[in-house]
């Protein structure tokens, strides 16, 4: 059997996905980026090799995507993240025509067309407001877990609104609010509705998002905090995959396989993944 | 022949070696905004430097940070326009490029192009007491006579502003060489650019950056018609095959003057920025006319930026097909927000001709607002999105 691998270099975590000449999700793995981005990476696929039993020689190409993507010396293939979330998210479901990616320095929301080929995009401004990174210091400020943020705002009984997704602004805004004895539920609620509200500015760009399924995906898609401002702001459902992390690298795994599998270029349903496989392992 | 860039050279030490004896020698020196009619000062004897073409001179030499910080020791907010940032800051700089601009006489502003310079002339004529002439070109008219009209009773109030100033009267027959040397030059520097409707690209990007200096300071001039008359000459020379299709790309709006190449770096081998509009603003539109002052009239009123948004979405969209453009990358420049206004419309434009764009937010001139690596993401993945999946 052959195996292809995607590797989604991120600015948090390296996340990496293998999939087989059938284009089946086979395995995935994520480790923290450490300051080596290659060696990190190396790290993360050197863990799927392991896991798996799989000889190197057994894995017929590798693609990087992410943020560090120029770093990963040991891959074929270089693709962007835009590409790599279209590929990924229209192999889960064909009915979907725009994914919002949150990652750690940046937000994009990507229009697709029924063929999973980028119609148009749009991404955050230049500075980390309303991304992963915004969540992560302003959640240290109120000394909350970034994972428990989701269930906490979901007892939020007030709708409390920040003036600013400045991760600078927002941290002394934040600071005014706990000294004014806000509960912290509400402050992260307005935090999620802050995030949403930016990438609600982007999906209004994309014309050609106003009809099919959104994706959500990437590591913030697991707050579910956010899903129901998104969901609310955009008023319309949000779909969440499962593993919403790893869409990304499942897309330059499938790009890898495209190019270097065995065969023509395999579109419509037999290009889907097998998300069916939702008790999928995944490496910590 | 000469080439062109034998000519280039000369219009360059030309247009600061007449700055400088001019100064020397007492003659009056007027600045002037990009398009101004230049025409009109050099019939009169004026000697005309550009300070925003001095300020992209300044962020080419690699100094913008320190100037921009210099100007802030005048209290300027670090978020205005950068051309006036770095020209304020030229002033207070050691051994600015050129040894700076020679004191002006007189200062004259339009508004066809840009509302900040008219402040930024107005700041100077009152720090340093210099009169100051303010032409308005109020844009789209539905009523053109009397638009032209309007402008027309301005430039002769110009003119006896000048000729109370120095003396000066006006040469009609300078005047009407002036207005037909820069309608002529205009349309070979257009000319320059249409041989770029063709594969593969004959004249790249940044040779086109390259050749803008003359049109812009030396409009007019016979030295400006020859170079591009040469420029046009050796760009229209054939060249091979484009064995790789190579994906053809438009830049819209500014370039980024710090950069040694004034554009980012793709990384996409098989992208090619083959366009930048904004080189095209220079190709003004003079009609056929006897009347020199209509022609001008006519010619500076119908700047890129004094259109409506709606008539640029259409000249950019215009553009995209001429040259076969497939993808577009629309530079948000933080400086200029008449450039900002014309970029969402013009991207619903492109999309319905199923043109993918990005936007890239950044600075003209003002390196602190660059990001190169978020940039580079952006122009790699509308190129990545060109290509069939």
């Amino acid at each position: 059997m052959n195996y292809f691998v995607g590797i989604d270099a991120g600015s948090s975590y390296i996340k990496a996905a293998l999939v087989n000449d059938a284009e089946a999700m086979v395995f995935q793995n994520v480790v923290p980026r450490g300051g080596d981005i290659d060696a990190s990476c190396r790290a993360c696929f050197d863990g799927i090799l392991h896991r798996q039993g799989i000889a190197r020689n057994q894995i017929r190409g590798i693609t990087a995507t992410g943020y560090g993507r120029k770093q990963v010396a040991f891959c074929e293939d270089v693709i962007t993240e835009i590409t790599a979330l279209a590929v990924g998210a229209h192999a889960l479901d064909e009915t979907i025509r725009c994914v919002i990616d949150i990652g750690g320095q940046d937000s994009k929301v990507i229009a697709i067309d029924s063929s999973g080929k980028v119609v148009d995009f749009a991404m955050n401004h230049k500075c980390s407001a309303g991304t992963g990174k915004f969540l992560e210091v302003t959640s240290a400020s109120l000394g909350v877990p970034v994972e428990q943020l989701g269930p906490l705002s979901q007892t939020s009984d007030t709708a409390l609104r920040l003036s600013s997704t400045c991760t600078v602004f927002a941290e002394s805004e934040i600071i005014s609010c706990i000294a004014r004895g806000e509960k912290t539920e509400n402050i992260i609620r307005a935090l999620h509705r802050a995030i949403a509200g930016q990438v609600r500015g982007l999906w209004a760009q994309l014309h050609s998002c106003s009809a099919g399924t959104i994706a959500f995906v990437g590591g913030l898609a697991s707050n579910i905090g956010i899903v129901d401002e998104l969901s609310d702001m955009l008023q319309r459902r949000v779909f969440v995959p499962p593993y919403p992390q790893f869409v990304g690298a499942r897309g330059a795994a499938l790009l890898s396989q495209r190019t270097h599998g065995n065969g023509a270029h395999v579109t419509g349903n037999t290009a889907r993944l097998c998300v069916s496989a939702v008790n999928l392992p995944t490496q910590e | 022949m000469e080439s062109s860039r034998s000519i280039g050279v000369k219009v360059f030490a030309e247009y600061y070696h007449a700055a400088a004896e001019a100064h020397q020698e007492g003659k009056p020196i007027a600045y002037i905004t990009a398009f101004t009619p230049v025409e009109i000062l050099r019939a009169m004897g004026l000697v005309c430097l550009y300070p925003e073409s001095y300020a992209v001179v300044c962020a080419a030499s690699g100094r913008s940070t320190e100037m921009i910080q210099a100007s802030g020791m005048e209290a300027f907010a670090q978020d205005l326009c950068s051309y006036s940032l770095l020209s304020f800051g030229a002033e207070r700089c050691d051994r600015p490029p050129f040894h700076g601009l020679p004191p002006p006489d007189l200062l004259i502003a339009t508004n066809n192009q840009c509302g900040t310079t008219m402040l930024w002339f107005r700041l100077w004529a009152q720090k340093k007491n210099i009169p100051l002439f303010i032409i308005d070109y109020p844009g789209a008219a539905h009523d053109q006579p009397a638009l032209t009209r309007y402008i027309r009773r301005q430039y002769e109030a110009l003119i006896e502003f000048i000729q109370a100033h120095t003396g000066n009267p006006l040469n009609p027959a300078i005047l009407g060489e002036q207005v037909e040397r820069s309608k002529q030059t205009c349309m070979l520097w257009q000319s320059v650019h249409e041989v770029n409707q063709a594969r593969p690209v004959r004249v790249e990007v940044q040779r086109l950056i390259d050749a803008l200096f003359p049109i812009v300071v030396a409009r007019g001039t016979r030295q400006a018609y020859e170079y591009y008359e040469a420029l046009l000459r050796e760009c229209s020379q054939p060249v091979g095959q484009d064995k790789n299709h190579t994906i053809r790309l438009l830049w819209h709006g500014y370039p980024m003057w710090f950069l040694p190449k004034k554009f980012p770096r793709c990384g996409d081998t098989q992208c090619q920025i083959v366009l930048n509009d904004y080189t095209l603003w220079w190709s003004l539109r003079y009609p056929d006319t006897a009347d020199d002052m209509e022609a001008l009239a006519v010619a500076y009123s119908d700047t890129y930026l004094n259109r409506t948004v709606p008539r640029r979405v259409e000249e950019v969209a215009g553009l995209v097909a001429a040259y076969s453009i497939e993808g577009v990358i629309c530079h948000a420049n933080r400086s200029c927000r008449r450039a900002l206004a014309d970029i969402s419309p013009l991207r619903q434009r492109l999309h319905q001709s199923s043109i993918p764009s990005v936007v890239i937010e950044a600075d003209m001139a003002n390196p602190q607002f660059h990001s190169a690596e978020q940039i580079q993401l952006r122009m790699e993945s509308l190129c990545d999105a060109l290509r069939v999946l």
